[in-house]
């Protein structure tokens, strides 16, 4: 443990809460970026099985996520890392509960498409 | 505000372990083989004892140590968050795991020979990355007591270093969110050509 102590010392000095903001909204803007695209590429996949089968497309999940996509910028101007936690904890919050809510109302087609790839992989 | 923080964790511990039991779910239907609750459950088990963690573990351990001094409690505190930041990422780390491996059974029909997904290879990953995690965070805390208790830091110093920490952690959320992400495409990709 004394080698990890100048680390800490360094790390105890060094990473200020400047460092810490810029470092956050950075991290921060890097993964909703990420967590927009998989979300919105999970309701293309949740739509294109409801093509599949004659279901209307998805509407309101969409509108939801682009209001998260239109408040992640808003993480530029957070003034303190109370600010970063709240529009994280609303921003994250509304994709994880866009993902949550589509995997409960499409578990039948997700299912089904499982169980087909469980059968032709039990084939092949 | 403190208790505001607490609901939030408790709530994307819940979250993410709800898509993970999906996802893991949808892997084993995709596999052939038929899933028996048991995921629910560890998943419904594990979050429960984390809520518990979090709500009630302050004052149980207050009745043994003194947590009303601001340097234990800083301590105690981060501690927490760093072991909660630690657990979103193992769930995030197992979540891309099944993700990419559903990813590869979707492509099964054509799949490029000899060519394997570093991060889907048998059982031996969902064991090593949590491990190497937990192991990351046990490490790091024990650093910070150490220094603290060498060096006398006080809690300015506690609450930079256990900040570094979610950075740290920050840098493998963005590794596995994008892996999802890409994965994720791939999988559509495929889906649309296909027809599903």
């Amino acid at each position: 443990m004394d080698l990890l102590d100048p680390a800490f010392l360094w790390i105890a000095a060094r990473f200020t809460p400047e460092a810490y903001m810029v470092s956050t909204k950075v991290q921060g803007l890097v993964w909703s970026l990420a967590d927009l695209l998989l979300v919105f590429v999970f309701l293309r996949i949740a739509d294109t099985l409801r093509e599949g089968q004659g279901a209307p497309p998805i509407r309101w999940r969409y509108a939801l996520l682009a209001a998260t996509a239109l408040a992640t910028p808003l993480l530029l101007f957070a003034a303190s890392s109370r600010a970063i936690l709240l529009l994280e904890s609303l921003i994250c919050g509304v994709q994880f509960l866009i993902l949550v809510a589509t995997l409960v109302l499409e578990r039948a087609r997700f299912l089904g498409l499982a169980r087909r790839l469980g059968r032709r992989n039990d084939r092949g | 505000m403190y208790l505001f923080i607490k609901s939030m964790a408790l709530f994307w511990t819940l979250a993410e372990a709800a898509i993970l039991v999906a996802v893991r779910w949808g892997y084993v239907l995709a596999s052939g083989g038929e899933e028996r609750a048991r995921g629910i459950t560890v998943a419904a088990v594990g979050t429960a004892f984390l809520g518990a963690l979090l709500f009630l573990g302050e004052p149980l351990l207050g009745r043994f140590l003194d947590l009303d001094a601001r340097l234990p409690r800083s301590l105690y505190r981060w501690g927490l968050w760093n072991f909660f930041c630690t657990v979103w990422v193992v769930l995030e780390g197992c979540i891309m795991i099944y993700v990419s491996r559903l990813g590869r059974l979707l492509r099964a029909a054509a799949p490029p020979p000899g060519k394997r997904n570093a991060f889907s290879s048998g059982s031996a990953s969902l064991l090593l990355l949590p491990a190497a995690l937990f192991l990351l965070y046990l490490c790091y805390q024990a650093g910070l007591f150490h220094a603290v208790d060498r060096h006398g830091l006080g809690v300015r110093s506690v609450t930079a270093v256990s900040l570094f920490y979610i950075r740290i952690c920050g840098l493998f959320w963005i590794l596995f969110e994008w892996v999802v992400a890409v994965e994720g495409i791939r999988a559509y990709r495929v889906l649309k050509r296909r027809g599903a």
